[in-house]
């Protein structure tokens, strides 16, 4: 029942996007296409439940036992930047054309805050490893929803009549605050 | 999506396309050099060329921009789904393992990610080559020396 507590607060009550602000970037700079906002969604919540498995590990069988937690901050931001090089590798060996294409992709993810913050998040909450990698999976598919969500909100925007002013990043922040008031209707859900 | 360029190289069926707007696109960037490098002034797309274009001639190239997302849809959602089911897995079986919970859970997942790895990279090996690279579509000018 924890474990499913912990999921979905992560997804919808305490959405790293709508409720923490976190994740702004490619939240708003891969939103324009549902596709994309798929792939990008998948690809964060991969990085973030590796992220979390591997932050406990280090956090629990490392940090702890050598009493050196304020070394957190530095070893969480070494995973991340090394669990995405790790991927971009693997993507340039199996698909050249598709390392290619990839450009800024997956470099915005390691300078995705909303990966930090989940590692020191579980790591603040003393999960155990089930609970964190449940709170990371959470956590990435409440992005993940977040980015769809505002990918089919700004494929319908198109067709709209916005006024010249609002156009691009305007009305896109308006849309952001408005899913964000929506969202804090689950706020109270799980008590 | 359609994009403009200069052909650099050209190796039978493969060329090097020198891409323009990648450059006005990023102009501002602070990131640029994480695309296409510090002091690189032009982004270069690996292209099929299959209109056998030379060096120096203006091109037309077609990106698959539809299959990219589909292709990284499948990547990422295939790792998800085997590192859940290497988890999952991993924390079933500890009872029957010598290890604790959440060792097991980790073996699992490294599992599954290296069998994710593997049947992926065979996939790819395949797609690769039939449909992922950018496609010379037209030849819009001739470098003058081959006219």
């Amino acid at each position: 029942m924890e474990l499913v507590a912990i999921f979905v607060t992560a997804i919808l009550i305490n959405n790293f996007v709508l409720r923490y602000f976190l994740g702004i970037c490619p939240f708003l700079g891969v939103s324009k296409k549902i596709d994309s906002a798929i792939s990008m969604g998948l690809a964060v919540t991969f990085v973030m439940t590796i992220t979390a498995a591997v932050s406990w590990v280090i956090n629990h069988w490392i940090l702890i036992p050598l009493k050196l937690d304020y070394l957190q901050i530095v070893s969480f931001i070494l995973v991340i930047a090394s669990l995405v090089q790790l991927v971009e590798m693997f993507i340039r060996k199996i698909s050249p054309p598709l390392y290619e294409a990839l450009g800024i992709y997956l470099p915005l993810i390691t300078t995705n805050c909303a990966i930090f913050f989940l590692a020191l998040m579980a790591s603040l909450r003393d999960y155990s490893f089930l609970e964190s990698v449940i709170f990371g999976v959470g956590s990435g598919l409440g992005f993940t929803l977040a980015i769809i969500l505002m990918a089919a909100i700004r494929e319908q925007l198109d067709l709209a009549d916005v006024p010249e002013a609002l156009k691009g990043a305007g009305i896109a922040l308006i849309v952001a605050g408005i899913m964000a008031l929506a969202f804090l209707g689950f706020s109270g859900m799980i008590k | 999506m359609r994009d403009k360029g200069i052909v650099v190289t050209a190796d039978e069926d493969v060329a090097q396309v020198e891409v323009q707007c990648f450059i006005e696109s990023c102009q501002n960037c602070s990131a640029k050099s994480l695309c296409i490098g510090q002091n690189q002034s032009k982004g270069l797309l690996t292209a099929r060329n299959t209109l056998h274009a030379c060096p120096g001639d203006e091109v037309e190239i077609e990106i698959p921009d539809t299959k990219y997302s589909r292709a990284l849809i499948l990547l990422f959602g295939s790792l998800l789904v085997a590192s859940l089911l290497g988890i999952g897995l991993g924390s079933l079986l500890s009872p029957l393992l010598p290890f604790s919970s959440s060792v097991s859970s980790l073996l699992g997942l490294l599992g599954a990610l290296v069998i994710a790895g593997i049947v992926l990279f065979r996939y790819f090996k395949v797609k690769n080559k039939a449909s992922l690279y950018p496609v010379i579509v037209t030849i819009m000018k001739k470098e003058e020396g081959q006219r």
